[in-house]
Formats: C-alpha cells, sequence, structure tokens
C-alpha cells in the first residue's frame, strides 16, 4: 500500500539512516572518532587534521582507516549496511 | 611498505597523489580482492554523507572562517610560537566571536557551541553538535573538550549555551 505521504516517509527514513551512522561514529575510540571528524565533516586534509591533533600524517591516515573499518563493522553487526 | 588495502581511507578521502591514485586504481583493477576491499569502504565513506551536518547548520557556515583563523592566517606554527599570554589573548578574541555569532544564532533552539584553544595542537575548534547526540550520548563538543583535558600545558576556554 503507497504511503499517502511518501516524500515524509523517505524523510523519515533518511533521518533514521542518519541518526544510525551519527551513533556509529558516537561509538567509535576518541581518537579515531575525532580524526574521521575533522577530516570527513569539517573538510580538513590529513595535514590539517595531523596538526590540529598533534600526530602524524602516517597516525592520522592510520586512524581514519580504522575508523572506517570498525564502522563497517559496527553496522553490519547491528544489520545495517554497509 | 604499506599494502595498497592500508591506503584505500586515503584513496576514498582524495588524500592520494595523482600518481599514487593511478597506482592505486592500477591495482585494484587487477586485484578482485582488493577491489572488494575498497568497494566496501567506498560504502562506509559514502554512508558517512548521512550524517553530514545539514546545510545551514552555523557550525557548517562558521566553520571555513574557523579554519582559516586557525590553519591559514593564524596557522599552528604562528600560534604556537607566540608566548602563552598572547595565545591566551587570541583564545579569547576567539571565544569573543564565538559568543557573539552564538548570539547572533540564538534562534537555533537546543544547539551549543564550544571554542577550545589549547597547546596540546588544537588552536581553536568551533562545533555545532546539535545533531549528533547519539545513542551512547555525549556528543563531539564533549569529546573535544575531553581531548583539550588530555594537554600538558592548556589553555582551554570553553563557552557553552544552552538555550531548549
Amino acid at each position: 500500500v503507497a504511503s499517502p505521504t511518501p516524500g515524509a516517509d523517505r524523510g523519515l527514513e533518511v533521518e533514521q539512516t542518519a541518526q544510525i551512522v551519527r551513533a556509529a561514529v558516537a561509538r567509535l575510540p576518541e581518537r579515531q572518532r575525532q580524526a574521521l571528524v575533522l577530516h570527513r565533516f569539517q573538510g580538513l586534509r590529513y595535514t590539517e587534521v595531523a596538526d590540529a591533533m598533534g600526530t602524524s600524517l602516517a597516525g592520522v591516515e592510520s586512524l581514519i582507516q580504522r575508523a572506517l573499518a570498525g564502522l563497517r563493522t559496527d553496522l553490519a553487526r547491528r544489520g545495517e549496511r554497509p | 611498505m604499506k599494502h595498497v588495502t592500508d591506503r584505500l581511507a586515503a584513496w576514498a578521502g582524495g588524500e592520494l597523489t595523482a600518481v599514487e591514485r593511478q597506482e592505486m586504481e592500477r591495482h585494484l583493477d587487477a586485484c578482485p580482492g582488493c577491489r572488494v576491499e575498497a568497494d566496501r569502504l567506498r560504502e562506509t565513506w559514502d554512508a558517512l554523507g548521512h550524517a553530514d551536518l545539514p546545510p545551514g547548520s552555523r557550525g557548517v557556515e562558521l566553520w571555513p572562517a574557523v579554519r582559516e583563523r586557525t590553519f591559514g592566517r593564524a596557522s599552528a606554527g604562528w600560534f604556537f610560537g607566540r608566548t602563552s599570554a598572547v595565545r591566551l589573548s587570541l583564545a579569547v578574541a576567539t571565544l569573543a566571536v564565538g559568543v557573539l555569532c552564538g548570539r547572533l544564532g540564538g534562534d537555533l533552539a537546543g544547539s551549543r557551541t564550544a571554542v577550545v584553544a589549547d597547546d596540546s595542537g588544537l588552536a581553536a575548534v568551533w562545533i555545532e553538535d546539535s545533531t549528533w547526540h547519539g545513542d551512547s550520548g555525549g556528543g563531539l563538543a564533549d569529546s573535544w573538550l575531553a581531548l583539550a583535558d588530555t594537554g600538558d600545558s592548556q589553555e582551554t576556554v570553553a563557552g557553552q549555551r544552552g538555550t531548549k
């Protein structure tokens, strides 16, 4: 049965997905979350993230790589894609 | 030497040089296993797009200016090369701008802003976290304040505004 308000349903679905992803980000280890947020959401380059967090470029790359792997595992375990 | 799959986040985030990117994509074209890994990581990267701060969010609007102040004109070297008194003055000035902008945006109910200045490498960060309260609670501003608290020598100035 088609929803009488498909736009509203879609909006709700998008918001639910957003909440799931935000919650998964919030569960990441502290340093991984900080690096990921600065890079993915605030648009800082790796060099800027390294400067902001007082770590090396390789360290930032490792933090973000592990953050993405952790997010994927977390979302999959909870039955959410990806 | 790092394996190619250890650099997939940098690849997804546009952090590889043109040469590195070409090498990566040549490898992915030739290696089905790594291609699967790359596709999975790209899915996760794209999923984060669902959690982007909404357009019009004060944090998103103001971040470029903060970024410029922190990493541009007031680069980390410039900032941390100053005396503590000068750094404290800069931090206070940053906070004042933050408070002013926070008042100008006072119609955004339930929002909170934080400006952090310290010696641990985080000169100034503006966080708009009203949309970032996951089910584990906390919020990003709290995370940043916690980061500032771990610095050995720091000047932390935090402005929080609850307008609920």
